[in-house]
């Protein structure tokens, strides 16, 4: 992915985007950025997947809420910033060397903390053998070929404890085209998996869809049956937190 | 700035320190890599971030499975001929990594594991590799695919 307009008049800065992204920007620098990416698709591109990522994190790990509100700065003022970076290595420090003597210290209070850590563990989602989601984020032929067995062979299963596997398959980036009215090189085989196994089903991304819609400048049109999600890498997440067994295609 | 930097840059490390010393403070870790591409360069990459993860969290804290299915099996056909490839299988395998192989691909590539495969016995094959990886990751094991 070359960008081609290094000049740096016109090519913000990763810190600046991110600000603009985290809407910590001042009017006028926001008004700036929306021009530059304007001008520049790729920039504009880049910019959305950092986006893509930023909500993704924030919805893995909820935002403290303790944020000043005089957190909204104008980054022109260096001065400024400067000083955030030096506070924050100097509390980084502190909390390092407290935390440090304190772990140091108490040999039970370390405990603590492992049991801690083990309670939160506990929390995490009990995962379930048979509700896989197939991550699908390639057009590899072969990768393909070998999921669709796969996903044959665990549906042929028989059911034990009459519990059957349910599988989901998530449909992004490259992915996308197995799912493409036009360019799917199984469409008859998504056709009869779907009929033969309510079981099994396929989910494309819709921010994917968007963006090939923008690029190519021509409606995408998916094979019947097949669910719009709002992310595949969210919806990945999702069904992680809920329990799904997670499988890279 | 640039003075402050020269202080505090130094005064981090020191304090920092005895962290270093702590690096192998890992709990019990329970890992399923997943190999299912032929690509040697990545296969031997996996190998080596095995490598670096028993480093980091120590072989006694460590219970890791490799599953290897579809393209992924090339690996210990490659270690049946290959010097390279094979010390490193034996070397991870000394420190209790387990290699798995989906039955599912030997029945379809037509593959003898006794003769095709480097060091793998009955024990060391799994009915599918993606029925496996799911039962892992339902027992509590993280899922890498490097």
């Amino acid at each position: 992915m070359g960008i081609k307009n290094k000049d740096t008049k016109d090519y913000p800065s990763t810190e600046l985007l991110n600000a603009f992204l985290d809407n910590e920007l001042c009017a006028e620098d926001r008004h700036e950025i929306h021009e530059i990416l304007e001008r520049n698709a790729s920039l504009k591109k880049e910019t959305c997947e950092l986006n893509t990522i930023k909500q993704l994190v924030r919805e893995a790990y909820p935002e403290p809420q303790a944020v000043a509100e005089g957190s909204r700065h104008n980054w022109h003022s260096s001065a400024h910033k400067s000083w955030t970076i030096a506070a924050s290595v100097v509390l980084g420090i502190l909390v390092a060397s407290v935390w440090n003597s304190v772990a140091h210290r108490n040999a039970s209070e370390t405990h603590a903390q492992a049991t801690e850590q083990a309670a939160a563990i506990s929390q995490a989602p009990i995962v379930s053998s048979k509700r896989i989601v197939f991550d699908l984020n390639t057009a590899d032929v072969d990768s393909i070929n070998e999921m669709f067995g796969e996903i044959e062979y665990l549906m042929n299963q028989p059911s034990v404890d009459g519990a059957e596997y349910e599988i989901h398959v998530i449909a992004h980036g490259e992915g996308l085209s197995l799912l493409q009215a036009d360019s799917s090189p199984h469409p008859e085989l998504i056709r009869d998996i779907r009929a033969r196994y309510d079981n099994v089903t396929f989910a494309a991304c819709y921010n994917t869809i968007n963006r090939l819609q923008h690029e190519q400048g021509i409606a995408i049109k998916l094979l019947p049956g097949i669910i719009v999600i709002d992310s595949g890498v969210a919806e990945v997440i999702r069904r992680q937190q809920s329990g799904w067994a997670y499988i890279r295609v | 700035m640039k003075k402050l930097s020269l202080i505090l840059i130094p005064l981090a490390a020191l304090l920092l320190t005895p962290f270093a010393a702590h690096a192998g403070g890992y709990a019990k870790q329970k890992v399923v890599y997943h190999v299912n591409y032929d690509n040697p360069k990545r296969q031997a990459g996996a190998m080596r971030n095995i490598q670096n993860h028993i480093n980091a969290v120590g072989a006694e804290n460590l219970d890791l499975k490799v599953i290897m299915h579809g393209k992924g099996v090339s690996l210990l056909k490659t270690a049946n001929t290959d010097e390279n490839f094979k010390s490193k299988v034996v070397s991870l395998k000394s420190q209790d990594i387990n290699f798995n192989v989906c039955a599912n691909t030997l029945r379809g590539k037509k593959i003898n594991y006794e003769t095709d495969l480097y060091d793998v016995t009955e024990e060391d094959i799994v009915p599918s590799g993606v029925a496996e990886l799911a039962r892992l990751q339902a027992e509590g094991y993280s899922y890498i695919k490097p």
